[in-house]
């Protein structure tokens, strides 16, 4: 009887996870970015329930980790919240491929500190001032600040999240090495609202409703007026500002496939960037592409 | 054994006694019982034997193949570097703040101990790492030396057998909680309570110095919890192997039962005593969940204890994963395996040697 059962199991698997089940399937792999994972989970979701051919796998491991699969042939899609380094598209040209980038959706780095904190905003050279460890206490950025040593949190190294932080943010410094960094934008957001002196960043969609920490506006230099990313009244991301790029730190979320994509790939990523694609991006608290958005499909250098 | 040598200083199975009287020598007797075994017997025997005997090499070949493979891999970092300074410090510029301007520039270069693997190029100095794990594990066994002592003299001289068998139990017990719960229970519920105890923020601070949540201390208070009930229970063993003549002649001498625990029994037992300190030491090197989760991860060499820091374990926990195969960064990560593996090794010496040294001197 066990022995029958066993045998019965084990042949319906063989059937159901068998090769020539799934081949009437489009199967469509993606692996990459950590800040994507969840978005491009939702949409496969979405996607496959309307194209039933259609079989699609999404995994993390980081902007990085995608690349390299991409290089090698592992995924048909890597899903990247910074752009393919000049090594990486060298490498491609070495493999034989020629990768394509498109741009599905937004993203900014939001900048927040505890609520008691008074700071009113910060501009790039401040944020580098403090993340470098040039300013160690918060009244050397300003009089008005407690006199209290500042408290530094990043996100560890492996996501893009910090890659884009250390691109964008702090050029040529080194973070200072009393940086803690931490393994989720969550666990950023949680040490903030627990260290009265301390400042952290993350991808805005985790800041809409902050509860014990506040965002906080930032500008380019001194003379140019301070952007808030989040509407702070109606708790929801200023899609507006990160659109057209007044919000300093925003970048695009992109996916790169080996070659120009072609067949299901293809309608895959025109349905992303059609109305239907970005209304689940907006839902996901991801920034839709919107007017001004950078063009949705352009070559990589 | 040389076929020239005369009967006399060879005795036994070569030259049998010819009145025909048994030999017993060990091998006459292991051979007269192989030949009356029956055959089955005998092949069972055989392989249980070398099935056995196996499975003690295999240990000593995992062990071998763990050396290899990290110091292969490890080494290779060596090969990908222009100079071995790479793994001790690097140049970096300073960076001042115009408050004028509200800009940062640089103003000038300094010599620099920073694990920042993901940057071009790499500054992959193991010095905080190391920092970070002899810190960690030199404060925690500060923190439980003390008290593992004490609880493992209590459990062998004091305790009563009731409440030996009520003690002993939960002390394993804790031993096998799994550390992530032990992390996860430092970092909700005690990191924060801690903090604003030694330094509240209406400024009445006991230790000023305490300024990060998570931090040394609070790693090392959370390792502490691990390694007390390991020295207990090692320090109560090593005790209660040391006979009872010892502590019946000292107290038929009038000695209390204090001066006979202190001056007789933990003497007799130090070298299982001290033995036990330092497997408690390798087990605070060795443990990741813990300090990943409430040590602050901030790769710093600071003196200040109340400091966030980073281990080697946490560094390889948090970056294997992502860590590009084949890449300088990946190599690295191995590197710092070899030598904790290195440093598993000696320890783990230095304890034989210890208790060679003291069996020679005590001769128990």
């Amino acid at each position: 009887m066990l022995l029958k059962t066993m045998l019965a199991t084990a042949t319906f698997l063989a059937v159901a996870l068998s090769p020539v089940a799934a081949q009437d399937k489009v199967k469509i792999n993606i692996s990459g970015s950590d800040t994507m994972n969840l978005l491009t989970q939702r949409l496969a979701e979405t996607y496959s329930k309307k194209h039933a051919n259609v079989e699609i796998s999404v995994r993390g491991g980081g902007s990085g980790t995608g690349i390299a699969d991409l290089l090698n042939g592992l995924v048909d899609i890597a899903q990247a919240s910074r752009k393919m380094k000049e090594k990486e598209i060298a490498t491609a040209k070495e493999n034989g491929y020629d990768p394509a980038e498109y741009v599905v959706a937004l993203d900014g780095i939001a900048i927040a500190v505890h609520e008691s904190n008074p700071v009113k905003s910060l501009t790039i050279g401040q944020l580098r001032a403090l993340y470098s460890g040039a300013v160690k206490n918060w009244s050397e950025i300003d009089p008005n600040l407690p006199s209290a040593p500042v408290v530094l949190f990043s996100r560890e190294s492996n996501c893009g999240t910090y890659d884009f932080f250390k691109e964008h943010v702090m050029k040529d410094a080194t973070f200072a090495p009393n940086t803690s960094y931490l393994a989720a934008t969550a666990a950023v957001a949680n040490s903030v609202t627990k260290e009265p002196n301390a400042i952290g960043f993350g991808g805005v969609s985790y800041f809409v409703r902050p509860e014990g920490l506040r965002v906080v506006p930032i500008s380019v230099d001194k003379d140019s007026p301070a952007v808030n990313p989040i509407d702070v009244v109606h708790h929801h991301v200023n899609l507006a500002v990160i659109q057209d790029g007044s919000y300093p730190i925003s970048r695009p979320l992109q996916y790169y496939t080996p070659e120009e994509a072609s067949g299901e790939v293809k309608s895959f990523l025109d349905w992303i960037i059609s109305d239907e694609g970005q209304a689940i991006v907006l839902r996901e608290e991801y920034i839709p592409l919107g007017n001004s958005a950078p063009t949705s499909e352009s070559k990589a250098q | 054994m040389s076929a020239s040598a005369p009967p006399l200083d060879a005795p036994g199975e070569k030259n049998p006694p010819a009145s025909g009287s048994p030999s017993f020598s060990p091998k006459a007797v292991r051979d007269r019982v192989r030949h009356s075994t029956p055959f089955i017997q005998r092949l069972k025997e055989f392989a249980i034997e070398k099935l056995l005997a196996l499975s003690g090499w295999l240990s000593i070949l995992f062990i071998l193949l763990i050396f290899v493979f990290l110091f292969k891999e490890g080494l290779l970092a060596l090969r990908q570097v222009e100079s071995l300074s790479t793994f001790f410090y690097s140049v970096e510029p300073v960076m001042a703040y115009d408050a004028a301007t509200a800009e940062t520039k640089i103003v000038g270069e300094a010599v620099a101990y920073k694990w920042e693997p993901v940057s071009t190029p790499p500054r992959l100095s193991i010095l905080p790492l190391l920092w970070g794990s002899f810190g960690v594990a030199l404060l925690s066994a500060v923190l439980s030396t003390l008290s593992g002592i004490a609880v493992g003299v209590f459990l062998s001289e004091m305790a009563s057998e009731k409440t030996r068998n009520l003690v002993k139990p939960a002390l394993e017990l804790l031993v096998g909680i799994p550390t992530v719960v032990i992390g996860f229970f430092m970092l909700t519920v005690v990191a924060i309570p801690l903090k604003n105890i030694l330094n509240p923020a209406d400024g009445t601070s006991l230790i000023p110095a305490y300024q990060s949540l998570y931090n040394m201390f609070v790693g090392s208070l959370g390792v502490s919890v691990v390694i007390v009930p390991v020295i207990a229970s090692l320090v109560d063993d090593a005790l209660r192997a040391v006979p009872m003549d010892l502590r019946a002649a000292s107290l038929s001498l009038g000695a209390t039962r204090w001066q006979t625990t202190w001056r007789v029994v933990l003497p007799a037992g130090v070298s299982g005593v001290l033995s036990a300190v330092i497997l408690g030491f390798g087990r605070a090197i060795g443990e990741t969940m813990i300090v990943l989760m409430c040590a602050g991860s901030a790769p710093q060499i600071s003196l200040n204890p109340f400091d966030s820091t980073r281990t080697m374990t946490a560094t390889i926990a948090a970056e294997m994963g992502a860590a590009q195969q084949g890449s300088l960064h990946m190599h690295t990560l191995f590197l710092v395996g070899a030598i904790l593996v290195t440093l598993a090794f000696f320890l783990n010496l230095t304890v034989e040697l210890i208790a060679n040294h003291y069996r020679k001197k005590i001769r128990l």
